[in-house]
């Protein structure tokens, strides 16, 4: 069915919609393609009715439903042109190989993207980040901390794209003077390439000093392909917190997938913990000098200074994404180990109901569902917060519980122990008999409670006090000092042949 | 620069023609263009070889040297950019004609393009660059295909971003190349290339329009290997920034 709609489709292109105007046959081919995308949708189809316009002509290549043939008068010059390279001879086979190229020359649907991108950005930017949304996460928070700081306490004009198509609902929480652009929907179905060659093309002219990619999977396929052009006009910067890993247990992620071949082109990674990058080192031979640690400021509490909960208390306290990551079914495993208690669980699920049914028939578990904010989470009777994440970097949740004033029991991965001291975590987050352990240590000794709430809390007034990040972002993006404000701008290469050096890739 | 003879006589057209390490291939474009050369002197059109010698091997070297098309006008300029752009910027400031045809060191082009597009330029205005009608690509890859006209409906622009209208070789007035110089392409180093859709690029954005000399053909040889085109597409490279986009 397919071949006949094709076939009748080139035969009347052929006949009657390639001799009109460029603009007809736009709006023409536009409707073919959509009726042909109803009808057949999984045909992998042109994107755009452009893409179907070919530089045909009729003057001189012969009628228009046959592939034009070459011109007479070109064959003429090659016959005189063979006398100096016989080659070209039109009698020689040459010209029994030469086939019409038809390029999709009307195809300007990424220009009209970037045209409309750029249009929307509305004023010069000196920082640009590339998140893929901006909700829910840890790294969704990161990317906000780092884009309102910049541009509140460091005075750069900041852009941040996102980069999927999907909500970004936390960009109400970006400082009014930190630009938004959502692009992922506008570049959604244009081929991978060509949103690629958007994302570039956007960075190139706008020319920022910085481009730093967090967790925006395009923007790491723009470091990949063009980051040594990228370079010559800013610094790149990346993000990266830990590892992700599939069902076997591999380490998949973008640190896996992109490092080894982008690190060159990276001024620093940026990380939250001190842990995750040493085993990036160790396993992927990148070098230890391009890592930043930034740690994140904790975030304010309704309970600050207090201690929450209490060691009488008959419920435990466990919040999160409920995905594979964050081991839903360890919680299950100490849940039944501990019928007495109730377990409060907050977070929205990405998997199938199924997935969490050991967790939901469970008499003792009361899942609650999403949740905005941690302190409203926080009731009289939590004895602690109960953390079973397998992999992380430094989970933010934590230095929240130990603001609402709230004692972690969390495992000994990722970046935790930058946080806990590693001799008050448990060993795993398999370990169901070390969270049981640890839920009646507290229970049986309260000053247990306070004296761990008071070593969080001070972790965090010690390295995570927001006049500490600030600094600390300032001084690992290597902002220019008032001195250089007043003098050099951002490094503009006008490349005209000859006249200036180019940026070596380094590492 | 090594004069073929010091010749003061300012020449209506120069044709500034690029070579390193085409070899004998060198011979034949030379006689081709000398062809054309001859074509629009019976125009009564001069015109003047501006060559370059970029880091040229002993062969290349052998045969532009002695190349009985040579005359006392023309000029090779030995030099070692190893950059094309660079070497078009180079002998465009050392031509003396009112207009520049750039030739790439082992293509050919219909013996009416000079004439074509010297008789063009003077009747619609020198704010034009030309282009050839038809290109024909010879060697590795064999096809052929018509060049888009800025001015015919066909022109989008904003398909520059992914696709160039138009390859290297333009003909238009020198102050043009004066006006838009071409930027260097350092694909390995900088990671930005093709010099020729950049300068198109600029030249729009500049003002300058990008017509077809109708009835004029190039003969674009395609390497396997070793092309400056090859050498961009292998390495993903991407275009410097230009005003164009600003504009678009």
């Amino acid at each position: 069915m397919y071949r006949q709609f094709r076939a009748a489709y080139h035969f009347v292109d052929k006949l009657l919609l390639s001799r009109m105007s460029v603009r007809r046959q736009l709006a023409l081919k536009g409707r073919v393609l959509k009726w042909a995308r109803a009808m057949f949708p999984a045909r992998s189809l042109v994107q755009h009715p452009g893409q179907l316009i070919e530089r045909h002509g009729t003057d001189g290549m012969g009628p228009s439903w046959r592939s034009p043939a070459l011109p007479a008068w070109v064959k003429k010059e090659m016959l005189a042109l063979a006398d100096i390279d016989p080659s070209l001879h039109p009698d020689g086979p040459l010209l029994g190989h030469v086939s019409f190229y038809s390029a999709a020359w009307c195809y300007d649907e990424p220009g009209q993207i970037y045209t409309e991108l750029r249009n929307a950005i509305k004023s010069a930017v000196d920082i640009v980040i590339a998140v893929p949304w901006l909700k829910t996460g840890g790294a969704d928070l990161g990317a906000l901390h780092v884009a309102n700081t910049l541009a509140d306490d460091l005075g750069q004009r900041v852009l941040v794209l996102a980069t999927e198509d999907a909500n970004s609902p936390w960009a109400g929480r970006l400082s009014p003077r930190v630009q938004f652009l959502s692009m992922g929907g506008r570049l959604n179905g244009i081929d991978a390439g060509h949103q690629i060659d958007v994302l570039v093309r956007l960075l190139l002219q706008l020319r920022p000093s910085v481009f730093h990619v967090m967790n925006s999977r395009l923007a790491w396929d723009a470091v990949a392909r063009n980051g040594l052009a990228l370079r010559q006009q800013m610094k790149l910067y990346a993000s990266l917190y830990c590892d992700d890993f599939d069902k076997s247990g591999m380490p998949v992620g973008y640190a896996r997938a992109y490092l080894p071949r982008c690190h060159p082109m990276l001024e620093a990674v940026v990380t939250d913990n001190q842990r995750t990058w040493r085993t990036w080192v160790a396993e992927m031979a990148v070098p230890e000098s391009l890592f930043r640690v930034l740690p994140y400021p904790a975030p304010h509490s309704v309970h600050e200074g207090g201690i929450a909960g209490s060691a009488q208390g008959k419920a435990l306290l466990w919040a999160g994404r409920l995905d594979r990551q964050k081991r839903p079914d360890v919680l299950a495993r100490i849940a039944q180990a501990l019928p007495s208690y109730r377990f409060d669980v907050y977070g929205a699920s990405v998997w199938q109901p199924a997935d969490i049914a050991d967790l939901r028939n469970l008499p003792n578990v009361c899942l609650h569902g999403h949740y905005e904010c941690f302190d409203d989470l926080v009731r009289h009777d939590h004895v602690a917060f109960i953390y079973t994440s397998e992999w992380d970097g430094m989970p933010n949740i934590l230095m929240e519980a130990a603001a609402a004033g709230l004692p972690v029991i969390a495992p000994n991965v990722g970046g935790i122990p930058d946080f806990i001291d590693e001799s008050a975590l448990v060993e795993s987050c398999e370990d169901v008999a070390g969270y049981v352990a640890a839920i009646h240590r507290l229970v049986a000794n309260p000053s247990l409670r306070e004296s761990a709430v008071a070593a969080m809390r001070e972790n965090i007034t010690r390295t995570r006090r927001r006049e500490a990040f600030v600094a600390r972002l300032s001084e690992l993006m290597d902002l220019p000092t008032k001195a250089d404000e007043n003098g050099a701008g951002p490094t503009t290469d006008g490349g005209v042949a000859g006249t200036k050096g180019d940026v070596p890739v380094s590492g | 620069m090594t004069g073929v003879a010091a010749s003061s006589t300012q020449s209506d057209v120069s044709a500034v023609i690029t070579f390193h390490q085409e070899g004998v291939l060198a011979h034949q474009t030379l006689l081709s263009i000398e062809r054309c050369r001859r074509y629009a002197e019976r125009s009564g059109i001069s015109v003047e070889f501006v060559i370059t010698l970029d880091t040229a091997d002993v062969e290349t070297l052998r045969v532009v040297t002695s190349h009985p098309a040579l005359r006392a006008c023309d000029e090779i300029h030995h030099v070692s950019y190893g950059d094309l752009s660079t070497c078009r910027n180079h002998a465009i400031a050392h031509s003396r004609s009112r207009y520049v045809g750039t030739f790439d060191g082992d293509d050919y082009f219909s013996e009416n393009w000079i004439e074509h597009c010297v008789r063009m330029l003077r009747a619609g205005g020198e704010n034009n660059i030309l282009h050839p009608e038809i290109i024909v690509a010879f060697g590795a890859w064999n096809a052929f295909w018509r060049q888009i006209d800025q001015t015919s409906e066909f022109f989008r622009p904003g398909a520059l971003l992914t696709s160039n209208y138009w390859n290297a070789c333009a003909f238009a007035a020198r102050r043009v190349f004066e006006r838009c110089p071409y930027h260097v392409s350092r694909v390995g180093e900088a990671g930005f290339g093709f010099e020729d859709w950049h300068w198109n690029c600029e030249t729009i954005a500049h003002g300058f329009v990008h017509r077809l000399a109708s009835g004029t053909v190039r003969f674009e040889r395609r390497k396997r290997g070793g092309s400056l085109n090859v050498a961009h597409q292998q390495a993903s490279a991407v275009i410097r920034p230009s005003a164009f986009f600003d504009q678009l």
